[in-house]
């Protein structure tokens, strides 16, 4: 393993005990996570984003089966780590925060109560040195008063402010790696530029990984070292961010560009990918996005195509063969 | 200081509040300290002044205000003791079912599998048979009526009410939000039932324990009626509906002032149940 690579994912499956048998929504995805780097999992819903980090924090619930043949996090496989050694290291070297900071808070206790909780259970501190790190915390993520948010119900807080608690609370134990869930989905436009803000600016001082969940491109822009593009379960490509803006390799990839509205541009309707994302039940033969794909041919209804190595990057897509390096 | 006076403000504002916990007080008092405000001992008899109607009634003296029965047995007396039994037995019964079916609740809801499975279907079975036909065949059965009996055969009738209920709130509360954040900062599954499940799940605990005293009352006063309940010379409202059943045409007030003091008790301790339902929202916590 190279000496910059935090997390390192190989041939991650989660797959889902039904009635009629076994269900595979992930299949056999592999991807690293660098130091310092922010990686952004893009996709439509159900394509398995958040399935993949939440089996990475091992809080896949039954019926769900996550498997993997590695998941090497800072030098250790968690892979096949019992509940309660992965329990130590959650909150602790990884932490994850939600799409809803509305509900993320127990309504029945103030903020300090539920802050103090991660440094009781991982740094066994009492309760004067939890209340000072916890205000520490709460300063550090930039909400301003913080001895009196510390005594406040999670009602008295607006959207905005319980999700800068949310990361106060996931960054307590400086964890090597966050896994940032659609952080800002549930919040206004504003508020989500000081979030991604904030998560930037904490990014560089605690020096953490970040993989961030999102469907809005907009954020993957501003907020992505890294790129990984999703398609039913599958990794359709991989790439630094700024050679998939300019040059999206996968008709995927290319898709959801234009589906977004550029600034200046005039336009009546936004451009959409035809069809739609297909059924777990019922993944189309060869290809999975052949369905929805202008350049389909005959060998991509057939045959399931492999992640390739393109100009430094990874695209699943027949079209790239032969230019592979 | 300043909880007492929230206290007495939310209850001030709700007229039936008010009334149930005023009642339930009522009904306590008598209960403890019925020996002190009885003015005869409940089971004396005093055949001189057999079925004495009620004070305000032709007949009827100032001495037995609410009359007596047909052995002289003062009413008013035997009520205020009956009080004291039947407390008792609704209060113990709701501890014994509210503790197993809480514990089961939790457990079924949160771990769920197998033992979910296992709790659930036990718990079905229970609600399969009537829980007074259960009660009346066990008690007959084991041929003993102390309280001690009554209290574990009505707690064994109505712990599944418990269970239910808390198995539900506990997969509501499973789904939340602050629960699964809760585990991403490795909080373990006892943490989680203790700090997260177990306060929010206290307020419809309280209120199902409240209208739970009141139904182990009912069902105590049922089977004394069908007298396998309490036996003489212990007395509950029921053993004194049951006595003076057979004297209803002729002498009313010996079944009837203990009905009302059944139907009293319950539906203060009903209003006093939903009053609490309304306080202890957790959203109304913080404001």
């Amino acid at each position: 393993m190279k000496d910059n690579v935090l997390l390192s994912v190989k041939n991650l499956s989660v797959k889902f005990k039904t009635l009629d048998g076994m269900n595979t929504i992930i299949e056999g995805n592999s991807f690293d996570v660098k130091k310092g780097e922010v990686l952004c999992m893009v996709g439509e819903s159900g394509c398995g984003k958040s399935l993949t980090s939440l089996a990475i924090m091992g809080l896949i619930e039954k019926p769900g089966i996550a498997k993997a043949d590695e998941i090497m996090l800072d030098g250790e496989d968690i892979s096949g780590y019992s509940e309660e050694a992965l329990r130590k290291l959650r909150g602790n070297k990884m932490s994850m925060i939600f799409q809803e900071p509305l509900t993320s808070l127990n309504p029945l206790f103030t903020i300090g109560n539920q802050m103090d909780e991660v440094f009781r259970l991982h740094r066994k501190m009492d309760r004067a040195e939890c209340r000072k790190n916890s205000i520490e915390m709460l300063r550090f993520v930039g909400i301003p008063a913080p001895e009196s948010v510390y005594k406040r119900y999670p009602v008295a807080l607006s959207g905005g402010m319980r999700q800068r608690v949310m990361i106060a609370m996931a960054l307590s134990c400086r964890p090597k790696l966050l896994i940032a869930d659609e952080p800002t989905t549930a919040l206004d436009v504003t508020i989500q530029r000081q979030i991604l803000n904030l998560m930037q600016s904490l990014r560089k001082e605690l020096d953490t990984s970040i993989i961030l969940i999102t469907h809005d491109l907009s954020v993957v822009a501003e907020m992505a070292d890294r790129v990984i593009v999703m398609y039913a379960g599958q990794i359709v490509e991989q790439a630094d961010v700024r050679d998939l803006f300019k040059k999206p390799l996968h008709p995927y990839t290319e898709g959801l560009i234009n589906s977004t509205i550029r600034l200046g541009e005039k336009c009546e309707r936004l451009k959409t990918i035809p069809g739609t994302v297909p059924n777990n039940e019922n993944m189309p033969k060869g290809c999975r996005f052949h369905p929805r794909c202008p350049f389909a041919t005959d060998r991509c209804r057939n045959e399931q195509p492999q992640l390739i190595n393109v100009e430094g990057r990874e695209v699943r897509c027949f079209r790239y063969e032969g230019s592979e390096n | 200081m300043k909880k007492t006076k929230r206290f007495f403000k939310l209850l001030f504002r709700s007229s039936t509040g008010t009334a149930g916990v005023l009642i339930f007080l009522l009904v306590c008092i008598a209960a403890i300290f019925a020996e002190q405000l009885a003015p005869y001992d409940p089971n004396m008899m005093d055949l001189m002044n057999m079925t004495k109607p009620p004070a305000w009634m032709e007949g009827g003296s100032i001495s037995h205000l609410l009359g007596t029965d047909n052995l002289g047995r003062d009413i008013f007396s035997r009520m205020l003791h009956g009080a004291r039994v039947s407390l008792t037995v609704g209060f113990l019964a709701t501890i014994c079912s509210g503790i197993v079916g809480t514990i089961l609740g939790l457990i079924s809801g949160y771990f769920g599998g197998i033992v979910d499975h296992v709790i659930m279907r036990i718990a079905d079975a229970f609600y399969a048979i009537p829980g007074i036909l259960l009660a009346l065949v066990t008690l007959m059965v084991v041929q003993s009526s102390g309280i001690g009996t009554l209290v574990i055969v009505i707690a064994a009738i109505s712990w599944v009410q418990y269970a239910r209920l808390i198995r539900a709130e506990v997969l509501r509360l499973k789904g939340k939000e602050f629960v699964r954040a809760s585990r991403t900062i490795g909080a373990s599954p006892w943490f989680i039932i203790s700090h997260h499940i177990v306060p929010n799940v206290w307020p419809t605990f309280i209120v199902v324990s409240t209208m739970s005293v009141a139904s182990s009352i009912l069902t105590e006063a049922s089977l004394s009626f069908l007298g396998v309940g309490i036996q003489s010379p212990l007395i509950s409202w029921g053993g004194m509906l049951s006595d003076g059943r057979a004297l209803l045409a002729t002498h009313w007030w010996v079944a009837t002032f203990p009905g009302i003091m059944i139907t009293i008790a319950i539906l203060g301790i009903t209003f006093m149940g939903n009053w609490l339902r309304d306080v202890l929202d957790p959203h109304n916590k913080g404001l």
